[in-house]
Protein backbone atom coordinates (compact mmCIF):
# COMPACT_ATOMS: atom_id res chain seq x y z
CA UNK A 1 0.00 0.00 0.00
CA UNK A 2 2.92 2.21 0.99
CA UNK A 3 4.61 1.66 -2.43
CA UNK A 4 1.56 2.36 -4.35
CA UNK A 5 0.56 5.90 -2.73
CA UNK A 6 4.19 6.83 -3.06
CA UNK A 7 3.80 6.04 -6.80
CA UNK A 8 0.68 8.15 -7.23
CA UNK A 9 2.22 10.68 -5.31
CA UNK A 10 5.28 10.85 -8.02
CA UNK A 11 3.00 10.63 -10.27
CA UNK A 12 0.96 13.84 -9.12
CA UNK A 13 4.13 15.28 -8.51
CA UNK A 14 5.52 14.61 -12.19
CA UNK A 15 2.06 15.85 -13.67
CA UNK A 16 2.34 18.96 -11.78
CA UNK A 17 5.77 19.31 -13.24
CA UNK A 18 4.83 18.71 -16.52
CA UNK A 19 2.39 21.49 -16.71
CA UNK A 20 4.07 24.09 -15.52
CA UNK A 21 3.17 24.01 -11.69
CA UNK A 22 6.80 24.26 -10.44
CA UNK A 23 7.61 26.84 -12.99
CA UNK A 24 4.73 28.96 -12.33
CA UNK A 25 5.72 28.94 -8.72
CA UNK A 26 9.17 29.77 -8.90
CA UNK A 27 8.05 33.23 -10.86
CA UNK A 28 5.29 33.92 -8.14
CA UNK A 29 7.98 33.16 -5.78
CA UNK A 30 10.34 35.51 -6.98
CA UNK A 31 7.57 37.95 -7.74
CA UNK A 32 6.28 37.90 -3.58
CA UNK A 33 9.57 38.29 -2.98
CA UNK A 34 10.67 41.89 -4.84
CA UNK A 35 7.01 42.78 -3.87
CA UNK A 36 7.56 41.96 -0.16
CA UNK A 37 10.70 44.54 0.12
CA UNK A 38 8.50 46.54 -1.34
CA UNK A 39 6.45 46.99 1.57
CA UNK A 40 7.48 49.05 4.95
CA UNK A 41 9.58 46.47 7.33
CA UNK A 42 7.14 46.86 10.21
CA UNK A 43 4.18 45.43 7.91
CA UNK A 44 6.31 43.17 5.94
CA UNK A 45 6.09 39.49 8.05
CA UNK A 46 2.24 40.16 7.92
CA UNK A 47 2.02 41.12 4.37
CA UNK A 48 4.03 37.58 4.04
CA UNK A 49 1.78 35.40 5.89
CA UNK A 50 -1.57 36.81 3.58
CA UNK A 51 0.19 35.96 0.52
CA UNK A 52 1.33 32.27 1.97
CA UNK A 53 -2.11 31.63 3.18
CA UNK A 54 -3.84 33.31 -0.16
CA UNK A 55 -1.66 31.94 -2.95
CA UNK A 56 0.59 28.60 -2.27
CA UNK A 57 -1.46 27.57 0.57
CA UNK A 58 -4.28 27.85 -1.44
CA UNK A 59 -3.64 26.62 -4.65
CA UNK A 60 -5.61 23.59 -4.26
CA UNK A 61 -8.80 25.48 -4.25
CA UNK A 62 -7.63 27.22 -7.93
CA UNK A 63 -5.84 24.29 -9.68
CA UNK A 64 -7.96 21.38 -8.41
CA UNK A 65 -10.93 21.97 -10.84
CA UNK A 66 -8.83 21.85 -13.92
CA UNK A 67 -6.98 18.47 -12.33
CA UNK A 68 -9.83 16.73 -11.58
CA UNK A 69 -11.64 17.62 -15.07
CA UNK A 70 -8.32 16.83 -17.36
CA UNK A 71 -8.68 13.60 -15.61
CA UNK A 72 -11.78 12.96 -16.47
CA UNK A 73 -11.72 13.75 -19.85
CA UNK A 74 -8.59 11.79 -20.11
CA UNK A 75 -10.08 8.68 -19.01
CA UNK A 76 -7.58 8.46 -15.73
CA UNK A 77 -10.35 8.47 -13.32
CA UNK A 78 -12.03 5.40 -15.01
CA UNK A 79 -8.85 3.46 -15.09
CA UNK A 80 -7.86 4.27 -11.18
CA UNK A 81 -11.68 3.73 -10.22
CA UNK A 82 -11.15 -0.17 -11.82
CA UNK A 83 -7.09 -0.32 -10.31
CA UNK A 84 -6.71 -1.42 -6.53
CA UNK A 85 -5.98 2.20 -5.52
CA UNK A 86 -8.23 3.43 -2.79
CA UNK A 87 -10.48 6.40 -3.22
CA UNK A 88 -8.32 7.60 0.42
CA UNK A 89 -5.09 6.91 -1.82
CA UNK A 90 -6.18 9.29 -4.12
CA UNK A 91 -7.03 11.51 -2.01
CA UNK A 92 -3.74 12.05 -0.45
CA UNK A 93 -2.10 11.77 -3.18
CA UNK A 94 -3.58 14.90 -4.61
CA UNK A 95 -3.39 16.73 -0.95
CA UNK A 96 0.19 15.90 -0.36
CA UNK A 97 1.74 16.82 -3.82
CA UNK A 98 0.27 20.49 -3.73
CA UNK A 99 0.72 20.36 0.03
CA UNK A 100 4.13 19.76 -1.06
CA UNK A 101 4.78 22.72 -3.74
CA UNK A 102 2.77 24.86 -1.32
CA UNK A 103 4.69 24.79 1.92
CA UNK A 104 8.36 25.35 -0.53
CA UNK A 105 6.82 28.55 -1.91
CA UNK A 106 5.44 29.49 1.77
CA UNK A 107 8.82 28.39 3.55
CA UNK A 108 11.11 30.82 1.04
CA UNK A 109 8.51 33.53 1.28
CA UNK A 110 8.64 33.57 4.66
CA UNK A 111 12.06 33.34 5.55
CA UNK A 112 12.70 36.36 2.54
CA UNK A 113 10.18 37.96 5.15
CA UNK A 114 12.34 37.80 8.31
CA UNK A 115 9.76 35.52 9.76
CA UNK A 116 11.92 32.82 12.30
CA UNK A 117 9.24 30.55 13.09
CA UNK A 118 10.34 28.17 10.22
CA UNK A 119 8.94 25.03 11.69
CA UNK A 120 5.63 26.40 12.48
CA UNK A 121 5.60 27.87 8.92
CA UNK A 122 6.06 25.10 7.41
CA UNK A 123 3.20 23.15 9.83
CA UNK A 124 0.65 25.98 9.26
CA UNK A 125 1.46 26.03 5.09
CA UNK A 126 0.77 22.13 4.75
CA UNK A 127 -2.57 22.17 7.03
CA UNK A 128 -4.00 24.89 5.76
CA UNK A 129 -2.70 23.54 1.72
CA UNK A 130 -4.65 20.28 2.90
CA UNK A 131 -7.74 22.56 3.82
CA UNK A 132 -7.94 24.23 0.55
CA UNK A 133 -7.42 20.90 -1.49
CA UNK A 134 -9.80 18.90 0.14
CA UNK A 135 -12.67 21.87 -0.42
CA UNK A 136 -10.66 21.97 -4.00
CA UNK A 137 -11.00 18.38 -4.24
CA UNK A 138 -14.60 17.91 -2.83
CA UNK A 139 -15.97 20.97 -5.58
CA UNK A 140 -14.23 18.87 -8.44
CA UNK A 141 -16.15 16.03 -8.26
CA UNK A 142 -18.73 17.87 -8.37
CA UNK A 143 -18.74 19.58 -11.62
CA UNK A 144 -18.55 19.85 -15.53
CA UNK A 145 -16.67 22.86 -16.34
CA UNK A 146 -13.91 25.00 -15.47
CA UNK A 147 -16.37 28.26 -14.96
CA UNK A 148 -18.71 26.18 -12.85
CA UNK A 149 -15.72 25.14 -10.70
CA UNK A 150 -14.78 28.89 -10.15
CA UNK A 151 -17.87 30.16 -9.36
CA UNK A 152 -18.47 27.12 -7.13
CA UNK A 153 -15.07 28.28 -5.39
CA UNK A 154 -16.46 31.35 -4.83
CA UNK A 155 -17.96 31.39 -1.31
CA UNK A 156 -15.36 28.75 -0.24
CA UNK A 157 -13.47 31.47 -0.57
CA UNK A 158 -15.18 34.24 1.25
CA UNK A 159 -15.48 31.81 4.02
CA UNK A 160 -11.65 30.97 4.14
CA UNK A 161 -9.91 33.86 2.86
CA UNK A 162 -12.17 37.03 4.86
CA UNK A 163 -11.96 36.14 8.37
CA UNK A 164 -8.70 35.18 8.22
CA UNK A 165 -7.94 38.72 6.52
CA UNK A 166 -9.91 40.38 9.46
CA UNK A 167 -7.50 38.67 12.33
CA UNK A 168 -4.53 39.31 10.68
CA UNK A 169 -5.26 43.24 10.39
CA UNK A 170 -6.66 43.41 13.95
CA UNK A 171 -10.34 42.04 13.84
CA UNK A 172 -9.65 39.51 16.71
CA UNK A 173 -12.72 37.93 18.68
CA UNK A 174 -12.34 34.99 20.47
CA UNK A 175 -14.80 32.95 19.15
CA UNK A 176 -12.58 33.43 16.00
CA UNK A 177 -10.42 31.53 17.41
CA UNK A 178 -12.31 28.42 16.07
CA UNK A 179 -11.53 29.07 12.22
CA UNK A 180 -9.13 27.10 10.88
CA UNK A 181 -7.90 29.67 8.84
CA UNK A 182 -7.22 31.75 11.26
CA UNK A 183 -5.61 29.17 13.52
CA UNK A 184 -3.07 28.67 10.32
CA UNK A 185 -2.27 32.01 10.56
CA UNK A 186 -1.33 32.39 14.27
CA UNK A 187 0.44 29.41 13.55
CA UNK A 188 2.41 31.03 10.87
CA UNK A 189 2.73 34.34 13.10
CA UNK A 190 4.48 32.36 16.10
CA UNK A 191 1.47 33.44 18.16
CA UNK A 192 0.45 31.38 21.09
CA UNK A 193 3.17 28.55 20.91
CA UNK A 194 1.86 27.90 24.83
CA UNK A 195 -0.69 26.26 23.20
CA UNK A 196 0.14 24.93 19.98
CA UNK A 197 -0.67 21.42 20.53
CA UNK A 198 -4.35 22.58 20.82
CA UNK A 199 -4.15 24.54 18.06
CA UNK A 200 -2.98 20.94 15.79
CA UNK A 201 -6.14 19.16 17.70
CA UNK A 202 -8.65 21.78 16.82
CA UNK A 203 -7.04 21.87 12.47
CA UNK A 204 -6.70 18.01 12.97
CA UNK A 205 -10.20 17.99 13.69
CA UNK A 206 -11.21 20.47 10.85
CA UNK A 207 -9.24 18.00 8.48
CA UNK A 208 -10.80 15.06 9.71
CA UNK A 209 -14.18 16.22 9.50
CA UNK A 210 -13.65 18.23 5.84
CA UNK A 211 -11.99 14.89 4.71
CA UNK A 212 -14.98 12.87 5.59
CA UNK A 213 -17.05 14.74 3.42
CA UNK A 214 -14.60 14.93 0.72
CA UNK A 215 -14.15 11.04 1.37
CA UNK A 216 -18.12 10.44 0.15
CA UNK A 217 -17.58 12.79 -2.47
CA UNK A 218 -14.77 11.45 -4.28
CA UNK A 219 -16.00 8.06 -3.91
CA UNK A 220 -19.52 8.93 -5.18
CA UNK A 221 -17.31 10.33 -8.32
CA UNK A 222 -15.16 7.21 -8.82
CA UNK A 223 -18.43 5.09 -8.97
CA UNK A 224 -20.56 7.30 -11.43
CA UNK A 225 -17.23 7.80 -13.68
CA UNK A 226 -18.47 7.24 -17.67
CA UNK A 227 -22.26 8.49 -16.60
CA UNK A 228 -23.18 5.12 -15.59
CA UNK A 229 -23.41 4.49 -11.61
CA UNK A 230 -21.40 1.34 -10.63
CA UNK B 1 -13.30 34.56 -45.80
CA UNK B 2 -16.19 36.04 -44.51
CA UNK B 3 -18.40 34.41 -41.72
CA UNK B 4 -21.51 34.48 -42.20
CA UNK B 5 -23.78 36.11 -39.12
CA UNK B 6 -26.39 32.89 -39.02
CA UNK B 7 -23.10 30.86 -38.08
CA UNK B 8 -21.44 33.65 -35.72
CA UNK B 9 -24.53 34.24 -33.77
CA UNK B 10 -25.61 30.25 -33.47
CA UNK B 11 -21.99 29.74 -31.47
CA UNK B 12 -22.52 32.71 -29.64
CA UNK B 13 -25.70 31.80 -28.48
CA UNK B 14 -24.53 28.00 -28.13
CA UNK B 15 -21.47 30.12 -25.58
CA UNK B 16 -24.08 32.05 -23.63
CA UNK B 17 -26.33 28.95 -22.91
CA UNK B 18 -23.27 27.18 -21.66
CA UNK B 19 -22.13 30.05 -19.34
CA UNK B 20 -25.79 30.40 -18.30
CA UNK B 21 -25.88 26.66 -17.47
CA UNK B 22 -22.41 26.92 -14.99
CA UNK B 23 -24.20 30.31 -13.30
CA UNK B 24 -21.10 32.27 -14.43
CA UNK B 25 -23.93 34.19 -16.21
CA UNK B 26 -25.07 35.48 -12.95
CA UNK B 27 -21.55 36.23 -11.30
CA UNK B 28 -20.23 38.53 -14.89
CA UNK B 29 -23.44 40.26 -14.36
CA UNK B 30 -23.43 40.65 -10.17
CA UNK B 31 -19.57 40.64 -10.25
CA UNK B 32 -18.51 44.12 -11.51
CA UNK B 33 -21.47 46.05 -10.05
CA UNK B 34 -20.16 44.51 -6.44
CA UNK B 35 -16.76 45.39 -7.48
CA UNK B 36 -17.53 49.02 -7.91
CA UNK B 37 -19.57 49.85 -5.09
CA UNK B 38 -16.79 48.51 -3.59
CA UNK B 39 -13.86 50.43 -5.27
CA UNK B 40 -16.32 53.68 -5.05
CA UNK B 41 -17.21 53.34 -1.28
CA UNK B 42 -14.69 50.89 0.17
CA UNK B 43 -11.52 52.85 -1.14
CA UNK B 44 -12.31 56.11 0.27
CA UNK B 45 -14.11 54.56 3.76
CA UNK B 46 -10.62 52.66 4.06
CA UNK B 47 -8.93 56.19 3.74
CA UNK B 48 -10.97 57.36 6.73
CA UNK B 49 -9.81 54.39 8.75
CA UNK B 50 -6.60 55.03 7.91
CA UNK B 51 -6.85 58.90 8.70
CA UNK B 52 -8.53 58.02 12.07
CA UNK B 53 -6.07 55.29 13.43
CA UNK B 54 -2.91 56.27 11.82
CA UNK B 55 -3.48 60.12 10.88
CA UNK B 56 -2.21 59.43 7.45
CA UNK B 57 -4.02 61.94 5.22
CA UNK B 58 -4.86 60.63 1.37
CA UNK B 59 -2.16 57.61 1.87
CA UNK B 60 -4.78 56.53 -1.29
CA UNK B 61 -5.56 59.68 -2.73
CA UNK B 62 -3.01 60.19 -5.63
CA UNK B 63 -3.67 56.44 -6.65
CA UNK B 64 -7.57 56.67 -6.87
CA UNK B 65 -6.84 56.69 -11.27
CA UNK B 66 -4.94 53.75 -10.37
CA UNK B 67 -8.13 51.70 -8.65
CA UNK B 68 -9.80 53.44 -11.13
CA UNK B 69 -8.11 51.78 -13.58
CA UNK B 70 -8.13 48.17 -12.02
CA UNK B 71 -12.27 48.37 -11.74
CA UNK B 72 -11.86 49.38 -15.51
CA UNK B 73 -9.50 46.56 -16.07
CA UNK B 74 -11.86 44.18 -13.96
CA UNK B 75 -14.79 43.19 -16.34
CA UNK B 76 -12.80 42.72 -19.50
CA UNK B 77 -10.94 40.20 -17.20
CA UNK B 78 -13.52 38.69 -15.86
CA UNK B 79 -15.70 38.34 -19.33
CA UNK B 80 -12.59 37.04 -21.26
CA UNK B 81 -11.57 34.75 -18.62
CA UNK B 82 -15.12 32.91 -18.39
CA UNK B 83 -14.54 33.09 -22.56
CA UNK B 84 -10.60 31.48 -22.39
CA UNK B 85 -12.11 28.68 -19.70
CA UNK B 86 -15.22 27.71 -22.11
CA UNK B 87 -12.45 26.81 -24.92
CA UNK B 88 -9.61 25.49 -22.90
CA UNK B 89 -12.85 22.86 -22.19
CA UNK B 90 -13.84 22.37 -25.86
CA UNK B 91 -10.06 22.30 -26.88
CA UNK B 92 -9.61 19.41 -24.15
CA UNK B 93 -12.86 17.72 -25.64
CA UNK B 94 -11.89 18.45 -28.97
CA UNK B 95 -14.93 20.32 -29.87
CA UNK B 96 -12.68 23.40 -31.06
CA UNK B 97 -11.67 21.77 -34.08
CA UNK B 98 -14.82 20.31 -34.76
CA UNK B 99 -16.25 23.43 -34.64
CA UNK B 100 -13.45 25.05 -36.83
CA UNK B 101 -14.12 23.43 -39.62
CA UNK B 102 -17.74 24.01 -39.69
CA UNK B 103 -19.11 27.47 -42.14
CA UNK B 104 -18.01 29.18 -38.76
CA UNK B 105 -14.22 28.60 -39.34
CA UNK B 106 -11.11 29.29 -36.83
CA UNK B 107 -11.96 33.08 -36.67
CA UNK B 108 -15.45 32.72 -36.46
CA UNK B 109 -14.89 30.44 -33.87
CA UNK B 110 -12.65 33.40 -32.15
CA UNK B 111 -15.39 36.08 -32.76
CA UNK B 112 -18.01 34.44 -31.50
CA UNK B 113 -15.72 32.69 -27.83
CA UNK B 114 -14.02 36.09 -27.22
CA UNK B 115 -15.04 38.88 -29.93
CA UNK B 116 -18.36 38.86 -28.67
CA UNK B 117 -17.60 38.56 -24.59
CA UNK B 118 -15.09 41.51 -25.62
CA UNK B 119 -17.40 43.93 -27.10
CA UNK B 120 -20.13 43.37 -24.43
CA UNK B 121 -17.43 43.90 -21.52
CA UNK B 122 -16.22 47.07 -23.30
CA UNK B 123 -19.87 48.37 -22.88
CA UNK B 124 -20.19 47.17 -19.47
CA UNK B 125 -16.90 48.61 -18.38
CA UNK B 126 -17.72 52.00 -19.88
CA UNK B 127 -20.79 52.21 -18.01
CA UNK B 128 -19.24 50.72 -14.76
CA UNK B 129 -16.82 53.02 -14.79
CA UNK B 130 -19.30 56.28 -15.73
CA UNK B 131 -21.06 55.20 -12.45
CA UNK B 132 -18.22 54.03 -10.35
CA UNK B 133 -14.94 55.89 -10.85
CA UNK B 134 -12.95 57.75 -7.97
CA UNK B 135 -11.74 60.47 -10.49
CA UNK B 136 -13.28 62.69 -12.63
CA UNK B 137 -13.13 61.18 -16.05
CA UNK B 138 -14.47 62.76 -19.48
CA UNK B 139 -16.71 60.32 -21.73
CA UNK B 140 -13.66 60.14 -24.94
CA UNK B 141 -10.64 59.05 -22.04
CA UNK B 142 -13.47 56.44 -20.65
CA UNK B 143 -13.87 55.11 -23.69
CA UNK B 144 -10.58 54.89 -24.29
CA UNK B 145 -9.24 53.35 -21.39
CA UNK B 146 -12.22 50.37 -21.92
CA UNK B 147 -11.06 50.05 -25.29
CA UNK B 148 -7.86 49.71 -24.20
CA UNK B 149 -8.45 47.32 -21.32
CA UNK B 150 -10.40 45.14 -23.60
CA UNK B 151 -8.06 44.53 -25.68
CA UNK B 152 -5.83 43.70 -22.77
CA UNK B 153 -8.54 41.40 -21.84
CA UNK B 154 -8.38 39.30 -25.46
CA UNK B 155 -4.61 39.06 -25.16
CA UNK B 156 -5.18 37.62 -21.86
CA UNK B 157 -7.30 34.88 -23.12
CA UNK B 158 -5.72 34.25 -25.98
CA UNK B 159 -2.43 33.63 -23.97
CA UNK B 160 -4.36 31.47 -22.00
CA UNK B 161 -5.55 29.30 -24.76
CA UNK B 162 -2.77 29.28 -26.94
CA UNK B 163 -0.04 29.32 -24.97
CA UNK B 164 -1.66 25.55 -23.18
CA UNK B 165 -2.35 21.86 -24.73
CA UNK B 166 -5.00 21.36 -21.77
CA UNK B 167 -7.17 22.51 -19.06
CA UNK B 168 -4.51 22.22 -16.36
CA UNK B 169 -1.96 24.60 -18.42
CA UNK B 170 -4.71 26.69 -19.22
CA UNK B 171 -5.09 27.18 -15.69
CA UNK B 172 -1.16 27.66 -14.65
CA UNK B 173 -1.10 30.08 -18.24
CA UNK B 174 -3.88 32.25 -16.26
CA UNK B 175 -1.71 32.68 -13.20
CA UNK B 176 0.88 33.67 -14.74
CA UNK B 177 -1.45 36.01 -16.98
CA UNK B 178 -1.76 38.05 -14.22
CA UNK B 179 1.73 39.17 -14.69
CA UNK B 180 0.48 41.22 -17.49
CA UNK B 181 -0.92 43.62 -15.42
CA UNK B 182 2.40 44.61 -13.54
CA UNK B 183 2.49 47.52 -16.10
CA UNK B 184 -0.30 49.66 -14.37
CA UNK B 185 1.61 50.47 -11.66
CA UNK B 186 4.67 51.34 -13.16
CA UNK B 187 3.82 55.34 -14.51
CA UNK B 188 2.71 55.48 -10.61
CA UNK B 189 5.87 54.38 -9.00
CA UNK B 190 8.54 54.24 -11.64
CA UNK B 191 9.62 57.90 -12.37
CA UNK B 192 12.12 58.58 -15.73
CA UNK B 193 12.75 56.84 -18.52
CA UNK B 194 13.36 53.20 -16.99
CA UNK B 195 9.60 52.86 -17.10
CA UNK B 196 9.86 52.42 -20.54
CA UNK B 197 11.26 48.53 -20.00
CA UNK B 198 8.19 47.46 -19.98
CA UNK B 199 6.74 48.88 -23.47
CA UNK B 200 6.19 45.73 -24.39
CA UNK B 201 2.81 45.54 -21.58
CA UNK B 202 -0.35 46.86 -23.39
CA UNK B 203 -0.76 47.95 -19.66
CA UNK B 204 1.65 50.46 -19.13
CA UNK B 205 0.21 52.23 -22.14
CA UNK B 206 -2.90 52.28 -20.60
CA UNK B 207 -1.88 53.64 -17.46
CA UNK B 208 0.53 56.09 -19.19
CA UNK B 209 -2.65 57.08 -21.24
CA UNK B 210 -4.84 57.36 -17.96
CA UNK B 211 -2.29 59.93 -16.62
CA UNK B 212 -1.21 61.73 -19.64
CA UNK B 213 -4.35 62.49 -21.39
CA UNK B 214 -2.36 61.98 -24.43
CA UNK B 215 -4.05 60.57 -27.48
CA UNK B 216 -0.79 59.05 -28.41
CA UNK B 217 -0.18 56.97 -25.59
CA UNK B 218 -3.15 55.21 -26.37
CA UNK B 219 -2.43 54.60 -29.66
CA UNK B 220 0.50 53.43 -29.24
CA UNK B 221 -1.33 50.61 -26.45
CA UNK B 222 -3.75 50.05 -29.30
CA UNK B 223 -0.65 49.12 -31.35
CA UNK B 224 0.85 47.04 -28.88
CA UNK B 225 -1.97 44.89 -28.04
CA UNK B 226 -2.66 44.42 -32.00
CA UNK B 227 0.81 43.14 -32.59
CA UNK B 228 0.16 40.42 -29.45
CA UNK B 229 -3.23 39.46 -30.52
CA UNK B 230 -1.66 39.46 -34.11
CA UNK B 231 1.08 36.85 -32.50
CA UNK B 232 -0.93 34.60 -30.33
CA UNK B 233 -3.97 34.80 -32.65
CA UNK B 234 -1.50 32.68 -35.41
CA UNK B 235 -0.16 30.57 -32.86
CA UNK B 236 -3.93 29.16 -31.85
CA UNK B 237 -4.64 28.74 -35.19
CA UNK B 238 -1.97 26.35 -35.53
CA UNK B 239 -3.16 25.19 -32.55
CA UNK B 240 -6.16 24.00 -33.98
CA UNK B 241 -4.82 23.06 -36.88
CA UNK B 242 -3.10 20.18 -35.44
Amino acid sequence: MRTRLRSLIIGDIQFQFKYGFYFVYTVFTFFYICLLFAFPATIREKAAILMIYSDPAAMGLFFMGSIVLFEKSQRVLNSIAVSPVKVSEYILSKVVSLGLIGTVVGVLIAFAAGNRNIILVIIATFMGSVIFSLFGLMIASKIQTLNQFMVATIPFEILCLVPSIFYLFGYQKPFMLLHPGIIVIRMMEGKNIENIAFELLMLGIWILMIYMVTYRIVKKMFQSVGGVKL
Amino acid sequence: MMVSKKALLNSFKQFMVQIYKDAMLILLCIAPLLAGSVFKFGIPFAQELIYEYFGLTKLFVPYYLLFDLLLGSLTPLLYCFAAAYVVLGEIDDGISGYLSVTPLGKRGYLISRLGFPAVISFVVSIVLMMVFSLSDFALPYIVGIALSSNLLGIIEALLVVSLSSNRVEGMAVSKLTGLFFLGLPVPFFVEGSIQYLVFFLPSFWLAKFAIEKELLFLLTGVLVSLVWIFMLNKKFNRKINK
